[in-house]
């Protein structure tokens, strides 16, 4: 069953300059699919995503989750929407400060004004998935990175969305917190059937996932599924990487 | 976590933050619930001076109220924009725009209300204190403390739709952003602002304009020109630093041996970097502060002259005209040497005749009075003495702007040459006539069978003790206008000298608010720049930024932050001052130079302290982040 359908999408930046930054990308993501999005620098992997995820419209051509377009919908069905269908990871976290880690995972439960008890039950669940109990009411400086990112992982699955968008999920962890978030990620998407999609540069992160796409100067270049064994397509991705000719850079993990 | 928690969240764990707006806004609330205690204060009903003194300090409570509106919608708007990323994140997760507005409400309501539970309570301590010190400014006995229920409502109920207010404009003015804008946040590169050579010009013309036009302005004309002046001097401080200063950065930026020079690269780049959120914050400091200079200059410079005037206007403790026919006049005299007397002060008498020219000059009857006898009682009230020909006669002017038009005067069938001048004079009329002209001794030797007046006049030493005497006189001689006329000066100047306390005390609590909502407006910018200053030079000290050049670069940001704002203003006040002086002179007010330098280095000096302490706490904290301490 087709979960998120993208029809001939294009986005044009308008402008001193106009430049194209997508141009006709069509696919598909079924129900409890786990699907990467890879491409060099600039390629527009995350333009893409923010058409997916309503942070930016597309001049052209369509999104479709579970049959809805977003982009057509008005501002309050909008939010709505956000609030009910989509969860998102983003690179640097966005944790709000103000905040502690188990105030940070209700949030998504707060604006729908769910009631106390059910927020409370759904934090322990989630937070007993992800294993971080311990720290729900530290303050975000107080944790580390991978934890932060767990965090922000917990506040995007709680209302069970349709679709969980990750936007370089490990792109500001260290190779162990970047694993443990991989592993966490793929276990949620098996256990709970969540349809995900990523974006990344680290091709050990793409490996966990069912399938890559691969985009190249704003199109779609080509797919590649895994098989069995995530080291052979580890290697595989590698190989795509080099032969997208892209440079030394895309094809480490971005550390910081 | 509900929906209310989380606002409160937002605003109790952001303290540091919302430090400085919320201290203003206890201040403003203070300020106007300790005006209003005073206004509702029992004590005062019925009590004249303090109710002059309530109905300045209503003026006084709507100024505070207006002022409070605007300081607090402009910092309120400015938190906003600090917090696009924060909003964009909670859009991300499906807020509506209306859960929005109603965070921002739930938000705004709760720092009014906590800021409205402390002003009154800080009001309420500061009460006692603040009576005392009326009392004591106004020479009068302090009022007691009470309980002010009426005065609690009325700052409440103000303060609430206030606050209220506040919160729906902000919500309705409120710019709709791109999601993607909002998640970029404060991060978005700012362009610089665009400044044309054209309207740098016209901030020269026009601040030179007003300049001009005040400092030329004489006299009464300067009423007259204070409306324009003050707009010309608004609108060419706005340009000045919305324009002007862009130009000249990028003047110096020109000059490479000027900006390619140490640290100069940083500090001119990042100046004109920032200008576009400075200039704006830059303009307001400089015309708040340009208004409280103003107020408190020219009430100090009123409060200090007021001898002076009283002085000048009564020139003897007592004086006390007569003419030739009243009865009273030995009773009352001896009424007023016994007075004296028995309160043991030492006085001098001294006694001048006039006469009453029969023929009116221009419907005006003119008295006439001896050159020697005048020149003895001028110099009495140490008054200038007259000279003049035997053929001349002088006219005293009795006011500011009073004109004699007569060139000649026929007293006594002598043709005599007016003379006359602008000075003041210590006799200028009587009661049977309106104008006194000084004759020659010999001319008025001739003049026969007229109308006699005398006036008796007594110079005390020690004056200003004998207010009680001269309410029991004033009240024993009773106001018989046709015979005679008794005047005494202690009562004017007690007078005088509440009426211009009041307006300094109520100018003082008015002046020193806007002041510190000036020194909130920096603490708040500064707040704002700090993270954005910890990448900054987190990102140079990476390639090699001195700890005493770091320093050096903040300290000179800084200072332009907080000095270039007054210093304009300083410029602006010391122009007013200029033209008030000739405004003044008209009240008699003798100088305004001095209690006005008092207030400016006063200014200069709080202004420097705070300086400091806010330079040394921005320096620790970046340093701190960068690991150097």
């Amino acid at each position: 069953m087709e979960m998120l359908a993208v029809n001939s999408l294009s986005k044009i930046y308008g402008g001193k300059i106009t430049y194209r930054a997508l141009t006709d990308i069509d696919f598909s993501i079924r129900k409890g699919e786990f699907v990467g999005i890879m491409g060099p620098s600039g390629s527009g992997k995350t333009t893409l995503l923010n058409m997916i995820s309503t942070i930016d419209s597309p001049t052209s051509g369509t999104v479709l989750l579970n049959g809805t377009n977003p982009h057509l919908l008005k501002k309050d069905k909008l939010a709505l929407f956000r609030r009910r269908e989509l969860g998102f990871v983003f690179q640097d976290f966005n944790l709000l400060d103000t905040l502690t880690i188990g105030e940070n995972i209700v949030l998504p439960l707060t604006l729908e004004n769910v009631k106390l008890q059910t927020m409370e039950e759904k934090l322990q669940s989630v937070a007993a998935k992800l294993g971080i109990q311990d720290i729900l009411d530290k303050r975000t400086y107080e944790v580390s990175g991978g934890q932060r990112q767990k965090t922000a992982i917990a506040r995007a699955i709680i209302h069970s969305p349709s679709l969980l968008l990750a936007d370089e999920p490990t792109g500001n962890l260290d190779s162990k917190s970047s694993r443990t978030v991989m592993e966490t990620l793929e276990a949620i998407n098996k256990t709970d059937n969540t349809t995900m999609m990523m974006v990344t540069h680290d091709p050990l992160a793409a490996s966990y996932c069912h399938r890559v796409i691969f985009i190249k100067d704003g199109q779609l270049h080509n797919e590649m599924y895994r098989g069995e064994n995530r080291q052979a397509f580890f290697q595989k991705i590698i190989d795509a990487l080099s032969f997208l000719g892209g440079n030394t850079y895309d094809l480490s993990t971005i550390r910081v | 976590m509900t929906f209310r928690q989380f606002a409160c969240n937002n605003v109790l764990r952001n303290k540091r933050t919302y430090a400085a707006f919320f201290m203003s806004s206890v201040f403003s609330v203070m300020i106007f619930f300790v005006y209003a205690m005073f206004i509702f204060h029992p004590g005062i009903v019925g009590e004249e001076i303090h109710e002059s003194v309530a109905t300045g300090m209503i003026v006084a409570e709507y100024v505070i109220f207006l002022f409070s509106f605007f300081f607090l919608f402009y910092c309120v708007g400015a938190f906003l924009k600090k917090r696009e990323k924060e909003f964009g994140i909670l859009f991300m997760h499906g807020m509506t725009s209306r859960q929005r507005n109603t965070l921002i409400f739930m938000e705004n309501m709760l720092i009014g209300i906590v800021a409205i539970a402390f002003g009154i309570g800080l009001g309420m301590v500061l009460a006692k204190l603040f009576f005392q010190f009326a009392g004591f400014l106004l020479d009068v006995k302090a009022l007691g403390f009470y309980l002010p229920w009426k005065a609690i409502g009325l700052t409440v109920v103000a303060f609430l739709i206030l606050f209220a207010a506040i919160s729906l404009f902000t919500v309705l003015l409120l710019r709709s952003r791109s999601l993607l804008e909002l998640l970029q946040g404060s991060r978005r590169p700012k362009r610089e602002p665009n400044a044309s050579i054209a309207l740098s010009i016209v901030a020269v013309a026009l601040l030179g304009m007003s300049y001009a036009l005040a400092l030329t302005a004489d006299g009464i004309y300067v009423v007259a020109l204070v409306l324009p002046v003050t707009a010309l001097t608004i609108v060419g401080t706005y340009l000045l630093f919305t324009q002007l200063s862009v130009i000249l950065i990028e003047f110096l930026k020109k000059r490479r041996f000027i900006y390619w020079r140490r640290t100069n690269l940083l500090m001119l780049s990042d100046l004109s970097y920032r200008m576009k959120d400075n200039a704006r914050m830059f303009f307001l400091v400089c015309i708040v502060s340009t208004v409280a200079f103003c107020a408190i200059g020219t009430l100090a410079a009123l409060a200090g002259s007021i001898q002076e005037t009283v002085v000048k206007t009564n020139p003897f403790a007592f004086e006390y005209q007569t003419k030739a026919e009243n009865a009273d006049k030995d009773t009352h005299l001896r009424l007023i040497e016994n007075s004296l007397q028995q309160g043991g002060f030492s006085f001098e008498k001294y006694q001048v005749s006039m006469r009453v020219l029969p023929e009116q000059v221009n419907d005006e009857t003119v008295g006439v009075v001896k050159l020697s006898d005048y020149n003895r009682f001028a110099r009495a009230a140490n008054s200038r003495e007259l000279q003049m020909a035997d053929n001349e006669v002088f006219i005293l002017l009795r006011w500011l702007g009073d004109t004699v038009e007569e060139q000649t005067l026929q007293i006594g069938g002598q043709e005599l040459v007016v003379k006359t001048d602008t000075k003041m004079n210590p006799l200028i009329n009587g009661i049977e006539f309106a104008r006194l002209a000084v004759v020659p001794n010999n001319v008025y030797d001739q003049l026969h069978d007229l109308q006699e007046e005398q006036r008796f006049a007594y110079d005390v030493p020690r004056w200003k003790e004998t207010q009680e005497i001269s309410l029991k006189l004033e009240e024993e001689i009773e106001h018989d206008t046709e015979t005679y006329s008794f005047s005494a000066r202690a009562p004017v100047f007690h007078q005088m000298k509440q009426l211009a306390n009041t307006g300094l005390f109520i100018g003082l609590f008015v002046g020193v608010l806007f002041f510190v909502a000036a020194a909130s407006f920096l603490y708040f910018r500064l707040y704002t720049d700090l993270e954005n200053d910890k990448r900054h030079f987190g990102a140079i000290a990476k390639i090699g930024l001195t700890e005493a050049e770091l320093t050096r670069i903040v300290t000179i940001q800084i200072a332009l932050l907080f000095f270039v704002p007054i210093l304009v203003a300083i410029i602006h006040s010391m122009v007013a001052f200029v033209s008030l002086q000739s405004l003044l002179k008209v009240m008699l007010v003798a100088s305004v130079v001095k209690p006005t330098a008092i207030v400016l280095c006063s200014f200069v000096i709080v202004q420097a302290v705070y300086f400091w302490v806010i330079r040394n706490r921005y320096l620790f904290h970046l340093k701190r982040s960068m690991n150097w301490i």
